[in-house]
């Protein structure tokens, strides 16, 4: 029958693969000039391009098979599993690299290194899979077993997520542009995979894929359900940071470059008519996001624990779908999580968040990691103006270097999210895209007063403060045991002006660069920021 | 002398024969995953130097080698080969290398061995005392407070490791985000770790402290990326760790506690010393002239 998804997916796996190893020809024979990857030693470069290689020859004896001419199955794999293992090795030597290096000195070879490596490993995966193999996947799949496609699917989706969020999928010649067609055309060959395959797994999985605008969904999720809008505390607005209309941008840029400074300005409804995540496709509803995250089983870093500066917090990976279910709105599940998440660890199959830690998708370039959802925004028209320079350096005297575009990040957490008391390099404007956010903003002149943090653990943290909003205002408990040196440190704190806002969905906040911004979120709360200068 | 070997084997960097059977030089080389004999020589083996992809030793007929040797460390540059065997050069995680007599240490100490982690470096001197210096983000792998008068970055001495119990230092070991230093006395203590991971042993921290190998006194110790191996005076082998290729000898994934490697020597033979690649695992036999 017919597959022409699956045989673009077969095919750009293969072509991966032969691209791979030619890269390591070219690296070993023409002294390394020839790629990246030369950086990472001629040893690392021999053991890949063997990877490679040996991928190659499966797809090929697959492909020998399907036409008829029987093959050693057994030593095949068998050395399909030894290359399996020389994959995660390869990774796992490249990832350590990451930790090694400060990031700004890591040599680029160690991220196209680890990328290349899952690159193949999902070559491999999906020669196993019922995604590849026409016959003998989808046989050893009917025979009952009907947990191993999703299974299968969750495994091939995160080597992949995994190359994009830990190495930023470095690599010309494949890299990002190869993994997001690899992961689409991985969707669609599902899709058609369905038409054909009478499987439930199968079934469901299309089913997932699916987004029915404005209709009630079967599933976990009415389609149209939107997330719950409950805020659990409001703090009061003391000084309210100018509102005003969508200005034009002109008008915006004559208040940048007015006398004294540019100040905050809330734009009111800035995007709410134009951008499709607030309109047609939209981002407070849990089905729509789901079937723009490959079903939910895509994985997103995020933040556990209350703010960065916490005892405790870190950073681990999720699928969106757990993320959604278990830390965002827990109203959206009210029967344990499907087997989907069985692989997670066992606190997610918790119903309740009774004593269960916050988690914020923070400061994630989200929107490079799913183009699907990029196209759900508009980079308003605000940052192509020219934004007054710094007036304060930043701490480290280095200024950033000029941005050629915007720099995206995704917010999007639960109520109760905190970005601590902190400053960045860059204009900000935040757009609150779903939910309510609470914003406050220290003037850059203020900076002497802001009790900058310094070098922590050999980790620059000039940039954010030791004071904690919401303990000075009586919000929250104080983490530490209050002494008389800290109670001082508020109580003046407590004195320097400041301005604030609470973020409705639609607006927009332009943050001038240096001043200090504290961020709340109050209810489930999605914003986009855009840096540029 | 015998040289036992397991681990990682991806070059066949635990393979010392010169020329390799057809069959076997064409097919992806497996990991060993139990200590067998890699190397044997009627006078002498020297405890092998293991990087990534290759193993050096020195025997009786000369510098051995296996594995796939990169241009730094080959014939082009012997010098720094040399001095990796004998533990007067070290290259750590990073890329950076220190050698003997590079750096100059505030006081003329005689360095008698230096041995690189991850991110940094530890060097021991003659008088027992042991220095350290590296990245200032992994601070438990320094075993020391870091000052602005003693920074991270500055080779300064382990306050900690003086006026042990059991005599000064003789010997160090590092690799990953672990430490470990074997007194006079045949204690053996180890500090480090890399926030939010695991550490290969259970109270490891940024303090050197004693390591307790079922009562055992220690006589030799050496540590991988995610494994440790020692010698007891007892002459039996322990290890700990991960063993996701093969490097423990063990048929286990990993183990959190010590587990006596099981070991059938000719008659007459003892281990005579324990040696850690980044991934693998070496034991040095000696048959007892009678």
């Amino acid at each position: 029958m017919a597959a022409p998804h699956r045989e673009q997916l077969i095919r750009h796996c293969i072509g991966a693969a032969n691209s791979i190893h030619d890269e390591c020809t070219l690296s070993s024979t023409t002294g390394g000039g020839g790629s990246p990857l030369a950086a990472c030693g001629q040893a690392l470069v021999d053991l890949l391009s063997r990877q490679a290689h040996s991928v190659c020859s499966s797809y090929r004896n697959h492909e020998s098979a399907t036409a008829g001419s029987p093959t050693p199955a057994e030593a095949e794999a068998k050395a399909e599993v030894l290359t399996m293992k020389r994959l995660e090795d390869l990774a796992s030597i490249a990832y350590a690299k990451f930790y090694a290096f400060l990031y700004k000195d890591l040599p680029v070879c160690w991220r196209q290194l680890y990328t290349d490596a899952r690159i193949l490993k999902f070559c491999l995966l999906v020669l196993r899979s019922p995604y590849g193999a026409a016959d003998r996947g989808i046989a050893a799949n009917d025979n009952g077993n009907d947990d191993g496609e999703e299974a299968t699917l969750c495994e091939l989706i995160k080597t992949l997520d995994l190359a994009l969020i830990l190495a930023g999928a470095a690599g010309e010649l494949r890299g990002r542009g190869w993994i997001d067609t690899a992961l689409d055309l991985l969707r669609l060959t599902c899709i058609e995979r369905a038409a054909t395959a009478p499987t439930k797994s199968a079934q469901a999985i299309a089913a997932s894929l699916q987004y029915r605008a404005g209709t009630t969904g079967e599933g976990d999720y009415a389609d149209a359900k939107v997330f719950s809008t409950d805020e659990p505390f409001t703090p009061p607005v003391k000084h309210p940071i100018r509102r005003v209309p969508a200005p034009s941008m002109e008008d915006f840029q004559t208040y940048l470059d007015r006398a004294g400074g540019a100040q905050p300005l809330v734009m009111r409804g800035a995007i709410g008519g134009s951008w499709p995540a607030l309109t047609t496709r939209r981002w407070d509803q849990p089905s729509y996001l789901l079937s723009r995250t490959f079903g939910g089983r895509r994985l997103v870093p995020v933040e556990v624990g209350r703010s960065y500066v916490d005892e405790g917090w870190g950073q681990r990976l999720v699928t969106f779908g757990s993320f959604l279910r278990e830390y965002i709105d827990p109203s959206l599940s009210p029967t344990p999580p499907p087997p989907t998440s069985t692989s997670l660890p066992p606190e997610a199959n918790a119903t309740t968040t009774a004593g269960k830690p916050i988690a914020y998708l923070a400061q994630h370039p989200l929107l490079t990691q799913l183009p699907s959802l990029r196209a759900d925004i508009l980079l308003p028209d605000y940052c192509y103006t020219s934004p007054p320079a710094s007036l304060t350096s930043t701490d480290n005297g280095e200024d950033p270097a000029p941005l050629d575009e915007p720099l995206l990040n995704a917010w999007f957490g639960p109520p109760g999210t905190i970005t601590p008391l902190h400053t960045d390099p860059y204009h900000n404007v935040l757009a609150q895209v779903v939910g309510r956010k609470y914003v406050r903003l220290y003037s850059a002149a203020e900076t002497p007063r802001m009790a900058a943090r310094g070098r922590e653990g050999g980790v620059e943290m000039g940039n954010t403060s030791l004071v904690d909003v919401g303990v000075v205002e009586g919000w929250d408990a104080a983490e530490d045991e209050d002494d008389d040196k800290q109670e001082q440190r508020r109580r003046q704190f407590a004195e320097i002006p400041f301005m604030d806002s609470i973020l409705e969905p639609g607006d927009l906040l332009y943050i001038p660069v240096g001043w200090w911004h504290y961020v709340r979120g109050l209810s489930v709360s999605f914003s986009v920021s855009f840096w540029w200068n | 002398m015998d040289l036992y070997a397991t681990g990682f084997n991806a070059w066949r960097q635990l393979e010392f024969d010169d020329e390799p059977s057809g069959l076997a030089a064409t097919n992806e080389p497996d990991d060993v995953t139990s200590f067998r004999l890699v190397l044997s020589d009627p006078l002498l083996i020297e405890p092998p130097c293991a990087l990534l992809s290759c193993t050096f030793t020195r025997t009786s007929t000369g510098l051995r080698q296996a594995g796939f040797v990169d241009e730094s460390v080959g014939e082009t540059t012997p010098g720094l080969r040399d001095k990796l065997l004998s533990s007067t050069a070290a290259i750590a995680g990073n890329g950076s290398v220190a050698a003997i007599g590079q750096r100059q240490f505030p006081e003329t100490k005689q360095i008698v061995q230096l041995v690189a982690y991850e991110t940094g470096f530890i060097a021991l001197a003659e008088d027992g005392c042991v220095w350290s210096w590296g990245d200032e983000r992994y601070a438990a792998c320094m075993g020391r407070e870091i000052t602005p008068l003693s920074p991270a970055e500055r080779p300064a001495v382990i306050e900690e490791l003086e006026d042990l119990p059991t005599g000064k230092i003789v010997k160090v070991a590092a690799a990953g985000y672990v430490i470990l230093a074997l007194t006079e006395g045949h204690d053996l203590y180890a500090w480090g770790g890399h926030p939010g991971r695991q550490a290969i042993l259970g109270d490891l921290s940024g303090s050197p402290t004693p390591v307790l190998v079922e009562e055992n006194d220690i006589v030799d110790c050496s540590i991988g990326e995610s494994h440790i191996i020692v010698l007891t005076e007892n002459g039996d082998v322990y290890v700990i760790g991960d063993n996701s290729n093969g490097q423990l000898g063990l048929a286990v994934e990993k183990t959190a506690t010590w587990v006596k490697v099981p070991l059938s020597l000719e008659e007459a033979h003892s281990v005579i010393g324990v040696r850690a690649g980044p991934r693998s695992s070496f034991i040095l036999t000696k048959r007892h002239v009678p």
